[in-house]
């Protein structure tokens, strides 16, 4: 019975309005769909189950990655705590997070696979490495797993290998609107700028930011040259030859898209051999790491790109209670405060959640998960760090990226943005639309 | 290219080369006097790595530089401990057998003692980089270069120096190389090759450890640098010859220099030119330079 009052008070709420747009209509125009409808108008609802619901969560959780890959697990159990605080999903259903390693693409996919079939998740929420989103989006749609990638933004994976996906969707915006976030940083603030270093990993993300940032030089620096591009393999410990390299090539800025762990490593040797003190360090992705990883030697007036999504003072606390908030719950459970995995994976897991309850309320049965994943196309999260829109054609994600520079203040124990002169651009103007890769879209310009 | 900057190249060349022989020296000592290829060795240097930045990370070095000192020594304690419970249960049944069994052995060893890692410190990596934030930079010939640096460099040539003494001065030391040339002989004679085999190992792993606690600060101590570090030793005893203390401490210096030229000149197939070397070598010389 009070399975039947739960559901008929979720009925009540979507009457008050909740989705009734393009959802309603496609969920309510398949065969399916009209069945339960009409199930629903003749009052026969259905129970929700009062199993917990299963959400895999992988990350990198070894390796200098895991700088980045343990706040995304912190992000998904916060967003699972809140919403069983509240007594789990549609009030009854909690939430199980079962976290398994991401590490090498094999062992990826088989333990994504043991997600599946072993621990039969009902959803999954993870992975950082662009490598691994490429092996995992087939496999997910094979396997009929509704899947949100957190980051492994590669453009590959929307644009070559799942055009049309079904129950595939990624959070983080594409990788490449780093490096043209990155570059347009640039050009608005070292416009002077004639000679242009750079260091990549030795991986897709790399490869793709270089490719932009040469494609962006062309258009927004066209008088600059590029007089050293580095390649270190990923998880490079000593960076030395590299820095010597750019010390003497005599930059005016150094593009660095090294990533996780390895940002931090490289930066703290270039300190050390005196690179910074006559270039600037730009890193598209240097941020996006929890704050207390970095020292106040990080030079003041760093672009420090935050991966193009979420840094954890922007939008600012005043302005925004949301992303206040959402950094003191984030505090409290934790003890430090977020990078930009741990946002992204936490809108994910609200993403979904809400995809559940709304398909529900339209529904009013244990929606699957092809009817969640058709909530969740076109849906708009209000999430910590603003809002963010899940692409109907290719279910990628887009928001405005910010992008700021560092400074240290007696407030901070740590470098952070100086969130007066962050740079907001709205994402139409950084982020190319569906089907079309950035380098392509560029030119249109 | 300026004087400054061949000194530049020149120290990183030693820096790295310094590195990579406290990490293979060891795996040749063992594969020298014991014929076992330790797959598990670059746990020992992730295992120092890890104790040497956990003692970091609450050392006040700022105030006492005589710590200096301590994140070393513990490093290496760590590395014997382990490797002194290990040698003795798990390493010990399977010397004179095939060499199958030793790898599968000492590989599985290594994801045991990678995962205790995990257990003991979380996966976040352990950052220590006090000691090399303190000793700050000196300007050598108008270039920058962090002191820290020179310390390793140091350490690289104080190891091969101690290790020479002790393979070719001590009495220990050439009952070992007795062991290493001719078992056989050397059972006849009387020597207890159970001892020399665990003093072996020991200091070998000791060697390890002591690597990652002083090499630790440059970087960070992460979870599979266990593995990362085990390849690289690879390809300087691919170079040097496997068993060969000389072999390895020529064969970092070749790697360290085919890396700052690989580098310089070919950044985009940086690791190509270290394989093509080493596969070069393999072809010339297939026992390395200095295998027997």
């Amino acid at each position: 019975m009070r399975g039947r009052r739960e559901a008929l008070k979720y009925l009540l709420a979507a009457a008050g309005g909740l989705a009734i747009g393009g959802l309603t209509t496609s969920l309510i125009t398949s065969e399916k769909g009209k069945e339960k409808q009409e199930a629903k108008n003749q009052g026969e609802i259905s129970e929700i189950p009062n199993t917990p619901v299963k959400i895999g969560v992988q990350t990198l959780f070894s390796g200098p990655g895991a700088v980045i890959g343990e706040p995304l697990y912190k992000g998904a159990v916060l967003a699972a705590e809140e919403v069983n605080q509240r007594g789990g999903i549609l009030n009854k259903r909690k939430i199980e997070v079962i976290a398994r390693d991401e590490a090498g693409v094999e062992q990826t996919v088989k333990e994504f696979r043991r997600l599946a079939i072993n621990d039969k998740v009902d959803y999954y929420v993870g992975a950082i490495e662009s490598v691994n989103t490429i092996a995992l989006g087939p496999e997910a749609e094979s396997l009929g797993l509704l899947t949100i990638f957190v980051d492994g933004g590669t453009e590959k994976l929307f644009e070559d290998i799942l055009t049309k996906p079904t129950v595939v969707f990624r959070t983080s915006n594409i990788d490449t609107v780093d490096a043209f976030t990155s570059m347009n940083a640039v050009a608005y603030w070292f416009p002077d700028a004639k000679r242009i270093a750079g260091v990549y990993p030795d991986d897709v993300y790399g490869q793709l930011t270089y490719e932009v940032v040469a494609a962006s030089l062309k258009k927004l620096l066209p008088e600059a040259e590029e007089v050293y591009t580095g390649w270190p393999p990923l998880f490079t410990t000593d960076y030395s030859p590299h820095i010597s390299k750019l010390i003497e090539t005599k930059p005016d800025v150094v593009v660095v898209a090294l990533w996780g762990g390895d940002f931090i490593t490289f930066y703290k040797q270039a300190l050390a051999y005196g690179l910074f003190k006559k270039a600037k360090l730009i890193s598209t992705y240097g941020f996006s790491a929890p704050p207390h990883h970095f020292g106040k030697d990080l030079p003041e007036g760093s672009i420090m790109g935050a991966h193009a999504n979420y840094y954890f003072l922007y939008p600012p606390w005043e302005s925004y209670d949301n992303n206040r908030k959402f950094n003191e719950r984030y505090y409290k459970m934790w003890g430090e405060y977020p990078g930009t995995h741990a946002e992204l994976a936490y809108s994910s897991m609200m993403a979904l959640i809400q995809a559940i309850e709304k398909t529900y309320t339209i529904l009013g049965e244990w929606p699957d998960v092809f009817e969640v994943a058709k909530s969740l196309e076109g849906s708009v999260i209000h999430a910590p760090g603003g809002y963010l829109y899940y692409r109907v054609q290719d279910h990628q994600a887009v928001r405005n990226p910010p992008i700021g520079r560092s400074v240290n203040t007696d407030k901070w124990p740590f470098p952070v943005w100086d969130v007066d002169t962050v740079l907001h651009i709205p994402s139409e103007k950084l982020i190319p639309p569906p089907g079309v890769k950035m380098v392509d879209w560029m030119k249109t310009l | 290219m300026s004087s400054d900057l061949i000194v530049l190249y020149l120290l990183n060349m030693l820096f790295y080369a310094s590195m990579l022989f406290m990490i293979s020296s060891g795996l040749n000592l063992i594969y020298g006097v014991m014929r076992i290829l330790n797959i598990a060795h670059g746990a020992f240097y992730a295992f120092g790595a890890y104790a040497g930045a956990w003692v970091v990370s609450f050392m006040l070095v700022d105030y006492y530089p005589l710590l200096f000192l301590v994140f070393p020594l513990v490093g290496t304690l760590a590395a014997v401990i382990v490797s002194s419970m290990l040698e003795s249960t798990l390493i010990n049944p399977v010397y004179r057998r095939r060499e199958e069994y030793q790898l599968l052995l000492t590989f599985g060893i290594l994801l045991i003692l990678e995962d205790s890692l995990k257990a003991i410190w979380g996966s976040t990596p352990l950052s220590a980089v006090e000691p090399f934030r303190v000793l700050g930079s000196i300007e050598i010939t108008r270039i920058t270069y962090p002191v820290y640096n020179l310390v390793i460099i140091l350490a690289g040539f104080i190891t091969a120096l101690t290790l020479w003494i002790y393979i070719t001065k001590t009495k220990t030391g050439v009952v070992m190389r007795a062991v290493a040339s001719d078992y056989e002989m050397a059972l006849a004679l009387g020597v207890n090759i159970r001892k020399v085999y665990m003093q072996t190992f020991i200091i070998a792993s000791a060697i390890a450890g002591f690597a990652g606690a002083i090499i630790v600060p440059t970087s960070a101590a992460v979870l599979g640098m266990s593995i990362e570090i085990l390849i690289l030793a690879f390809v300087v005893i691919v170079i040097g010859g496997l068993g060969s203390i000389k072999g390895a401490f020529l064969g970092s210096l070749l790697v360290g220099l085919t890396r700052v030229i690989g580098v310089t000149y070919f950044p985009k197939i940086e690791l190509v030119i270290l394989y093509a070397v080493a596969a070069i070598i393999l072809i010339i010389r297939p026992r390395g330079l200095f295998g027997k």
